[in-house]
């Protein structure tokens, strides 16, 4: 408004710089600054303020709006929750804590129960929580929640994790599209062949890289022409793709194509056994391995690298030599030697290559997701621990009993040492909840450990007394929660026991922590019992 | 009259966010070493970090709370978890009689609420002497007469300087007027310009919103000139703005209106370092008029529980006297029952504004505008927030309105009642309906 500017402008620069000039205005606003006309410039300034003001406020117009609005949310069929089960949710999203929000959702979606609206902005805001269970948070939407995020670009990316109801092909978005094709994928691969076969040049390079690793689920010979095709793909995302599936199929041009270049590469002479007639010593087994000699474009469109990268101490044809061994499956050279894989790795040790013959061996392993081989890695790990292997994310794919048994053997060993720091996270792969042996074993080594009043003198970043806070909040997370036994009473007994230890403040806060959690844990089990 | 409140109304008593998390944690059995009730009061012993348990004691006519614990926080979390745990598992408490520490506080509150009583009637009947009362309102007349002078020649001098000049001028020049309105007893006018000395910090746009807050002050302290040719109830506004007070008694013995009061809403503001604001809406359900409980508290302390959002009110109220009756007292209150279905409201933004407009006529230093829309939606376009009425206008919300994901989650696309304060550019949305309940929005400004 023009006189409004005119007006903030004088008073901006006083009254005594700039005299106020009004620009005369009609109707009732004119007649009223006409009042004012003989009065001094700062009463003026400010009677027109107040008169313009108040025209102004109450002049208010109110946009039209011109864009379309959404389609209203889907009625949600489920029964609402409790006001006890929206209170811990409630309280749950407010303490941040990933694990227990999984826990409710889980419960929630077991219990076929709606989640509360006003709480929904809340629960899509945890995906950015450390460790955030986006999966269970996309399960656990309803239709408004579905809704909702559709509103909000910084959440689409939930839609993906949710079953896609209501959602059409055509119209859906990006995230959405993944999950309508995973779940058709699971129960007729074929038709969700044929659906992104019959678009795929329409999508944009992220999306079909996204599309095509639905492939992931229920992959077969069938699908393997297209993923050859993708192998020419203009876009690297959708190539790494392709890479990455076709391994797993061992009858694919892809894998025949490696084994052709690869088993002349190596040499394999089993152990003979002594002899006596003719006598022969004993001779151990033997493996040589030459380097490739040739790099072709075959090869690359293979996904071999020719440069090995700076920060790995690799020569170039040894990083060759590594990404071909990467696409093999690792049970294959046991079936084709008659070995085992704890051999093998002891009988690389004296190679010149043995360094990209391990390394090859373990992406392979994390490639085709072989548990026996992840096993058997970190074991010789554990045995040489100088070599420098990356062992990162075979932790992964040991199986839950296997880590059960781990963790009860290593706990009742009485020295601690390094292998002990592996018990978290071996805890962290047993299947929760606990069962009845391994809850028992812990719950064992809590007591006797808190019994020790060295236990609170040695400062609480030690490693093995760092592995107490470990346990106890695992314990915490992972025990069913009708099953506690007398931790609480462990817990008290320490606290008074040792009212006068250094690190008394600590500990008070640890046991604090880990008792709120177990008896959240226990209400929101009772609060979806009934 | 006790009522049990639901656990979202006990959580709004917590002076703050950490107050109502702590309360909720606390709100499981396991921590209580003992828990009882009656009919007047709950207590109970809460094993704390110290050596002997806190007692915590609630007295439910009030609510009014009492703990052991060294927080100076009011209601404490003990107490939150302590009524949260009587809100959601009321078999856990059983009825036993009173132990010794539970007895004597609440001897001692009934007999505080009994001098207050007798307090009031005796300073009712004693006459107050008609001569020295005339004489002490002259004297006021005259001392906020020559306070506003002082005010408006102030006023003059910072609009000769410039605006511009301000930001060189140290924070205290507001607070120096403002100590000298309190001086001449003008304490609405003080209370204005302290809002106005944060005004400069606000961020962009800060001129504007000052100069309009100069305007209106300027206009009130003219029309104070000529008070005696005004109306009386245009009389009444001036004075309350500028710092009379009216007499509480004396307004409650008046007439009151009765009605079904639906609670809509509330907001609590911080006016300025001492004082916070606290202010409840409802709705006259049959009249159709609406009303405002206004209640301020000191520091961080929490306010007296009144009227809670989402319950509807059988009573009286008593208006206070203005052009535009808003300000009420709750005279009588039979009963409290949760808000049903409701139906007041504009039933669009025109219509809502043509009422704001003839509001502004009667009052125009109304800040906060009681705006009910029926049949909107909460729509986002680029990064501002609006309410969409049924005939496509848009009203814009307030920018540092805090729910707005929730209001649309609460909204799913369908059309919903919003209830908010509204100050002639931007609303603050306070509360919510839909068709099968009330949705609180309560904000608290720390």
């Amino acid at each position: 408004m023009e006189i409004w500017e005119q007006l903030l402008s004088t008073a901006i620069l006083g009254t005594e710089r700039q005299s106020p000039a009004l620009p005369a205005q009609t109707g009732a606003l004119g007649a009223m600054l006409d009042k004012l006309k003989d009065r001094d410039p700062e009463h003026l300034l400010l009677g027109a303020a107040a008169a313009v003001t108040l025209f102004r406020r109450a002049g208010f117009t109110a946009p039209t709006d011109s864009e379309p609005l959404p389609k209203p949310c889907a009625d949600d069929p489920r029964p609402e929750c409790t006001a006890r089960q929206r209170d811990l949710l409630a309280l749950v999203l407010g303490s941040k804590d990933s694990k227990l929000l999984e826990e409710w959702l889980t419960y929630a979606v077991a219990a076929n129960r709606c989640l509360p609206d006003e709480l929904l902005p809340a629960l899509c805001a945890a995906k950015h929580w450390q460790e955030a269970p986006v999966p269970a948070i996309g399960m656990a939407l309803g239709p408004r929640g579905q809704w909702l995020t559709r509103q909000n670009a910084k959440w689409t990316d939930l839609l993906q994790e949710s079953p896609a109801a209501d959602a059409d092909w055509e119209t859906a978005l990006p995230a959405q599209r993944v999950a309508i094709l995973t779940g058709i994928r699971a129960n007729d691969p074929a038709r969700a062949r044929a659906m992104l076969e019959a678009d795929w040049s329409q999508f944009a390079p992220k999306e079909r890289a996204a599309l095509l690793a639905t492939f992931a689920t229920g992959l077969s010979m069938v699908d393997e022409p297209f993923l050859e095709a993708a192998l020419d793909d203009k876009r690297k995302e959708v190539r790494e793709v392709a890479i990455s599936l076709l391994p797993r199929l061992p009858d694919s041009r892809l894998s025949q194509r490696n084994l052709a270049r690869l088993l002349p590469l190596f040499n394999f002479t089993p152990a003979q056994p002594m002899r006596l007639l003719p006598p022969t010593p004993a001779r151990p087994a033997r493996l040589e391995v030459t380097l490739p000699e040739v790099y072709d474009k075959v090869m690359q469109r293979d996904g071999i690298e020719e440069k090995a990268p700076t920060y790995l101490h690799f020569s170039d044809k040894a990083w060759q030599l590594r990404q071909m061994i990467n696409l093999v499956p690792p049970d294959f050279w046991c079936t084709r030697w008659g070995t085992t894989p704890e051999e093998l790795l002891e009988l690389c040790t004296d190679n010149s290559w043995a360094n990209a013959l391990r390394s090859g061996w373990t992406k392979a392993t994390l490639l085709h997701r072989n548990p026996a081989w992840a096993i058997q890695i970190l074991a010789w790990k554990q045995r040489n621990e100088k070599v420098d292997l990356d062992i990162n994310g075979l932790g992964a794919l040991l199986p839950a009993a296997y880590c059960e048994e781990e963790v009860l053997a290593l706990l009742k060993r009485e020295n601690v040492d390094k292998a002990m720091l592996s018990v978290y996270s071996l805890l962290e792969r047993c299947q929760r909840p606990w069962s009845p042996a391994l809850a028992h074993a812990v719950l064992a080594w809590i007591r006797q450990f808190t019994a020790r009043k060295t236990t609170f003198e040695r400062p609480y970043w030690a490693a093995d007394i760092a592995l107490l806070d470990h346990c106890l909040s695992a314990y915490a997370y992972s025990v069913h929660p009708t099953s506690f036994g007398d931790i609480f009473t462990i817990l008290q007994a320490a606290r008074q026991a040792f009212p006068d230890v250094q690190y008394h403040d600590h500990w008070e806060k640890q046991f604090i922590s880990a008792e709120a959690k177990m008896l959240l844990r226990r209400d929101m089990f009772e609060a979806f019992q009934g | 009259m006790t009522t049990m409140l639901t656990v979202e109304q006990i959580l709004a008593l917590a002076p703050d966010a950490s107050a109502a998390q702590a309360g909720r944690g606390l709100a499981n059995q396991a921590k209580w070493v003992s828990l009882a009730a009656d009919e007047q009061a709950v207590w109970g012993e809460c094993a704390g970090s110290g050596k002997n348990p806190y007692q915590t004691q609630i007295d439910l006519q009030g609510p009014a709370f009492k703990c052991s614990c060294p927080s100076r926080k009011f209601p404490c979390k003990h107490a939150l978890g302590l009524y949260l745990l009587l809100a959601t598992t009321p078999t856990a408490f059983p009825s036993t009689a009173q132990p010794a520490w539970v007895a004597d506080w609440l001897a001692s509150r009934a007999k505080r609420e009994e001098k207050k009583a007798t307090a009031a009637t005796e300073s009712a009947a004693t006459q107050p002497d008609p001569q020295a009362q005339a004489k002490r309102a002259a004297q006021r007349e005259q001392k906020v007469a020559r306070g506003l002078d002082d005010l408006e020649r102030w006023l003059c001098d910072l609009v000769r300087q410039g605006l511009g000049q301000l930001s060189s001028q140290p924070r205290n020049c507001w607070e120096t007027m403002a100590a000298r309105m309190v001086d001449a007893q003008a304490s609405g006018a003080a209370r204005m310009l302290r809002r106005m000395a944060r005004i400069p910090a606000s961020g962009e746009g800060w001129q504007e919103r000052l100069l309009e807050q100069l305007g209106l002050l300027s206009l009130l302290i003219e029309r104070y000139k000529r008070l005696e040719t005004l109306p009386e109830e245009v009389q009444a506004d001036i004075r309350t703005h500028i710092g009379w007070t009216q007499n509480q008694q004396e307004l409650l013995a008046g007439e009151g209106i009765g009605d079904q009061w639906a609670v809509l809403g509330q907001r609590v503001q911080r006016e300025d370092h001492r004082l916070r604001v606290q202010r409840t809406w409802l709705y006259g359900q049959t009249t159709n008029r609406v009303a405002l409980l206004l209640q301020f508290a000191p520091g961080k302390d929490a306010f007296p529980a009144q009227a809670v959002p989402g319950m509807s009110l059988d009573g009286e109220l008593v208006y206070y006297p203005s052009a535009w009756p808003l300000r009420a007292l709750i005279k009588t209150q039979q009963s409290v029952s949760p808000l049903g279905a409701f139906s007041g409201g504009s039933a669009g933004i025109t219509e809502a504004c043509k009422a704001y407009a003839g509001a502004l006529v009667k009052v125009p230093w109304l800040e906060q505008f009681p705006l009910i829309l029926r049949e909107t939606l909460p729509v986002q376009r680029g990064d501002k927030w609006y309410l969409r009425d049924a005939a496509a206008q848009l009203l814009p919300l307030d920018a540092t309105f805090p729910y707005t994901w929730e209001l649309l989650a609460c909204s799913g696309g369908h059309p919903l009642t919003i209830f908010g304060e509204w100050d002639g550019a931007a609303l603050f949305p306070i509360g919510a309906m839909t068709a099968e309940r009330h949705i609180p929005l309560t904000a608290v400004e720390d």
